[in-house]
């Protein structure tokens, strides 16, 4: 298969999308952008989750109290597991993740290997696959 | 993921160990925002082309004076509640200037998201509602010698 060929495979096999919005820097526009994709997501009429886990600015969570949930999901690793476990089944999810937070999530995502997971997902196979096996995942409020 | 260009050291770190982290598992929108980086540095760094060869699509954040900002958290403070950016943009407490700005804020980001639906949903027929773009005039011919308003 060429290289072509595998991404368009890959894009069909795409059913949501995760949105992060991480960077270790204050002050540098992750909630502005996430204020604007939150802004064009209720304009164009798309199904979405919105986590603000910002839990010192609360800037989302606060403008769109009916949109976006606040879940500070970056102090251990059993909140990061309860806030993925917890996303429902949106067309999109997007998390504003505070300052500082990329070496926890860099480290929580090894943790639960979603960097294989998310290349699973590349795959339609291994994605059906992961789908059949998804069936186990509990869900709970956040 | 979104990668936000910047000067700042820290988040050049953050943004290069991100995308080492997850390579192509990913899809990124390199974020610029101009009120927050003032070199080419980052743009100059072996990130920026690992990014293009991936042809990582760019959102740029209009610049938004901070007269602006105030002007709308000092409204939210006055009315004790949050305003959506939806809802500053008409309100009527705030400078016609500051509405504008945050009118335009709001529409470039309307008009860029729906230009990267394709890297920000999962499919973008689920647009149900298609922003509303203005078409420019054309300029008109310049003709002396048939200009209605010289004509006698």
């Amino acid at each position: 298969m060429t290289k072509e060929a595998d991404l368009t495979a890959a894009k069909t096999s795409i059913t949501r999308r995760f949105i992060a919005c991480t960077q270790s820097t204050g002050r540098i526009g992750k909630s502005t952008v996430a204020e604007g994709l939150i802004s064009w997501l209720r304009y164009a009429g798309v199904a979405f989750v919105a986590v603000d886990a910002d839990s010192q600015h609360q800037t989302l969570s606060h403008r769109y109290p009916s949109d976006v949930e606040s879940f500070d999901a970056t102090k251990t690793l059993d909140d990061f597991a309860r806030m993925i476990q917890a996303l429902p089944d949106f067309p999109v999810i997007l998390v504003d993740f505070p300052a500082q937070a990329t070496n926890f999530l860099l480290s929580a995502a090894e943790h639960f290997r979603i960097a294989r997971i998310l290349r699973a997902f590349r795959d339609p196979a291994d994605f059906a696959n992961f789908r059949r096996g998804r069936s186990n995942c509990q869900r709970i409020r956040l | 993921m979104l990668i936000f260009a910047a000067d700042d050291p820290t988040a050049k770190e953050s943004a290069s160990k991100t995308v080492r982290f997850f390579g192509d598992a990913a899809d990124y929108l390199l974020v610029e925002n101009p009120a927050k980086y003032k070199s080419e540095e980052f743009m100059r760094t072996p990130l920026i082309s690992w990014l293009a060869e991936r042809e990582t699509a760019k959102l740029r954040v209009p610049a938004v004076t901070a007269i602006t900002i105030n002007a709308w958290e000092a409204l939210e403070r006055k009315l004790n509640r949050y305003l959506p950016l939806d809802e500053a943009c008409h309100q009527t407490g705030l400078h016609e200037l500051c509405r504008h700005e945050l009118g335009f804020l709001r529409d470039r980001f309307l008009v860029q998201f729906e230009d990267l639906a394709d890297r920000v949903l999962a499919n973008p027929a689920l647009i149900k509602n298609k922003v509303a773009r203005l078409t420019e005039r054309k300029a008109d011919v310049q003709d002396a010698l048939n200009d209605p308003f010289l004509i006698a």
